[in-house]
């Protein structure tokens, strides 16, 4: 009939959630995901008390970035010593490392104090699906998606497609102009 | 007679409490002894005389289980001293009172617990803080969770509070199929 | 002992004497200390600061070495009337004491003995009419043991026997009884061969007030006394903490058997952090596809003992949410059943 010391432990244990940044935007995602590692979504959370969870995150590689974002934005680095700066834009450091982005993103949204080393060491990151054993063994919860991930015309069937309720249709005697393929020019000539 | 760690640098500070759960049975009264030490003849302990002439029998005979000593002492102011029943023990000089305020004292000291006098943390204690029951990550979860594969992208996909077109459509059809 | 005197002379120049009984207190304990040579030396009061210090820094040495004050008796210092502190012990609580018997109940076996030997190193061969408190001790503590049980059982009907025990042998534990005893007034009342009094000896002398109690009045002033001064250290303290079940799994079935429910199914609802050294693993007991009592653990077995005790629980009606135990003037006219007991774990093994 001891039961209070398990009751504690349950109360104060850190759990571990899933979460899937396909097509996610990096620095939204980030907010929410600051909120778990933190520990900010749960009763008992209190600044100076270390109740953060562990997050892990798949697909970081798919991760979508709004508007001309991937062309223009630039990451800035500084090694502190002579000629050390360098910016790479947003495409070269994600094929350089597919979860720089996301870290980043995280970093930036995660409070600006002590506890922000601790916080990043509880975030695991991984670019696909794949994620060891023991990690996703751990994982209990998982954490909705903040924006519709779009489902591509291939992904439907043939069936859906010709019963979906179609509104519009070309006239018939519409034209679409259709560019000639470049083989059959050097067959013509 | 607090019993505090704390360093040396600190202003003590307690949290409430009531010992030996006093007033859950009956109420005893804490104060077990007042020693009253006067002088005889000097102006300086008149009010305490007073009091002894006057107030000090009325309070022996309303609290029995309270003993109260007198000490003549030649020379000396007039200090009343209470003791309490957990060994707490608390002076208090009467030079300047007058017999009115020796009456206010003996009331406060009988009131007191024996408890030392430091600044409480909380005006309120309890044993059992929760009434439903302390929050746990698991609470108001479903067990789907464990029997279902965590990427399964039920678990994972937006909910949206807003319909979105295709859905519309898709219901409009449903409801012109049906009608 | 070493003792420190300050003689005050009476030529203008003032000297602290310092006496020195035994040299080889000093080598031995406390060596960081200044060692004089002769045994009696005039220090001069010097107006040079740095002398001064170190003098008073040898008195300190050598009374933290003396060691603190003895804890004397009040009645040493003058203000004590053991007549008037009896009488004053029993009104404290309302209840109407025959004196003589109360001051038996404090007066110790070593004290009579003490007061024996004390007779005899002065050459008398006077009988001392001192009854110690042993016998008042057995009577109290028996009428307590009685009555808290038949209390407990009053209260938690359907708990089992050694559920009962063990929350009686909290209540009248040794522990629980010196801190009671310390906090009623009994010190200075305690009549033993040393002052303070040791530990046990609050224990016996609260036993032996409750022995006089019951020999003043009657054994239901005696067990209102235990009601409102015993009894409500259980209040706040966990009831179910005090019992140790060994083997839960096998009552829950022993108890789900009789009732003619299924057995006891233990599944893992939920799980996290199963790979790293702090797990966390809820499982809950199903009877009959129905939730028992679930618990969280550190690991499946931890958890799956939990949530077996949880289900006792509930079925012995001991959860947090029962009604609370009756205290105070509402207990006072309670009818208690002492010759009834609860059953036993081991009766529900048997059938």
């Amino acid at each position: 009939m001891a039961h209070n010391r398990v009751i504690q432990w349950g109360a104060m244990a850190r759990t571990w959630w899933l979460y899937d940044a396909k097509f996610q935007c990096p620095y939204r995602s980030a907010e929410k995901l600051c909120m778990y590692l933190e520990g900010r979504h749960k009763p008992l959370y209190h600044p100076l008390s270390d109740v953060g969870d562990h997050v892990v995150v798949i697909n970081t590689r798919y991760v979508a970035m709004a508007e001309d974002l991937w062309r223009k934005q630039q990451y800035k680095h500084d090694t502190r010593y002579a000629g050390g700066k360098s910016s790479a834009t947003a495409w070269r450091l994600h094929e350089a490392d597919y979860t720089k982005i996301l870290y980043k993103a995280v970093y930036s949204a995660a409070p600006k104090n002590l506890l922000r080393p601790t916080i990043m060491r509880r975030l695991h990151l991984y670019p696909e699906e794949d994620v060891p054993d023991d990690i996703i063994g751990n994982v209990s919860d998982v954490i909705r998606q903040i924006q519709v991930v779009p489902k591509p015309l291939d992904s439907y069937s043939a069936q859906e497609i010709e019963e979906f309720p179609k509104l519009f249709d070309w006239p018939e005697d519409h034209v679409i102009y259709k560019r000639k393929a470049t083989t059959e020019k050097k067959e013509e000539s | 007679m607090l019993n505090v760690n704390m360093g040396s640098n600190v202003i003590p500070s307690t949290f409430l409490r009531n010992v030996m759960k006093n007033g859950i049975g009956r109420h005893v009264c804490q104060l077990q002894r007042v020693t009253l030490s006067l002088c005889k003849w000097s102006p300086g302990s008149a009010p305490a005389r007073e009091f002894v002439e006057q107030d000090m029998v009325d309070f022996t005979r309303q609290n029995p289980g309270i003993v109260f000593y007198l000490k003549p002492r030649r020379h000396r102011s007039p200090v009343l001293k209470a003791e309490y029943l957990n060994g707490y023990t608390e002076e208090i000089d009467l030079t300047k009172l007058s017999r009115e305020e020796i009456n206010h004292w003996l009331g406060l000291l009988k009131g007191r617990s024996g408890q030392q006098i430091v600044r409480l943390r909380k005006d309120f204690h309890t044993d059992t803080p929760s009434i439903q029951g302390v929050w746990n990550p698991f609470l108001f979860k479903d067990t789907e969770l464990s029997i279902k594969d965590v990427r399964d992208p039920s678990l994972s996909e937006y909910i949206s509070p807003f319909k979105s077109a295709t859905e519309k459509l898709l219901e409009l059809k449903k409801k012109s199929g049906a009608s | 002992m070493a003792a420190l005197q300050c003689v005050r002379s009476l030529s203008k120049v003032r000297y602290n004497v310092l006496h020195k009984f035994s040299a080889a207190v000093m080598v031995v304990e406390n060596k960081s200390v200044r060692r004089y040579s002769t045994s009696h030396q005039l220090v001069g009061k010097s107006s040079n600061s740095r002398q001064h210090l170190s003098y008073l820094y040898e008195l300190y040495h050598r009374r933290i070495e003396v060691g603190p004050e003895k804890e004397r008796h009040p009645s040493e210092y003058g203000c004590w009337n053991h007549d008037a502190e009896i009488y004053a012990f029993g009104q404290r609580f309302g209840e109407d004491f025959n004196d003589m018997v109360l001051k038996e109940a404090f007066v110790q076996r070593c004290f009579v003995e003490q007061e024996i030997e004390k007779q005899k190193d002065l050459g008398l061969d006077m009988e001392i009419d001192m009854t110690d408190n042993e016998i008042l001790a057995e009577k109290g503590y028996s009428l307590a043991s009685r009555f808290i049980k038949a209390y407990l059982r009053y209260s938690f009907p359907q708990l089992f026997e050694e559920g009962i025990s063990a929350i009686h042998d909290f209540l009248l534990s040794d522990e629980m009884l010196f801190h009671i005893g310390c906090n009623i007034g009994l010190k200075e009342l305690i009549q033993s061969a040393t002052y303070p009094p040791e530990h046990p000896t609050y224990v016996t002398t609260l036993k032996a007030v409750i022995g006089a109690l019951i020999e003043s009045q009657n054994e239901k002033k005696a067990e209102d006394f235990v009601l409102d001064l015993i009894i409500p250290q259980l209040v706040g303290i966990d009831v179910s903490e005090l019992w140790n079940i060994e083997n839960p799994m096998g009552l829950l079935c022993a108890l789900l058997k009789e009732q003619n429910l299924g057995e006891p199914e233990a599944r893992l609802l939920w799980s996290s952090a199963s790979n790293t050294i702090m797990p966390l693993h809820h499982v809950g007991i199903y009877s009959d596809k129905k939730l028992l009592g679930k618990s969280p653990g550190e690991t499946i077995s931890i958890a799956e003992d939990m949530a077996a005790r949880e289900a006792i629980k509930k079925l012995l009606n001991m959860t947090d949410n029962r009604s609370p135990l009756e205290l105070g003037d509402k207990a006072k006219n309670l009818e208690l059943d002492f010759n009834k007991t609860n059953r036993s774990v081991s009766e529900l093994n048997c059938s």
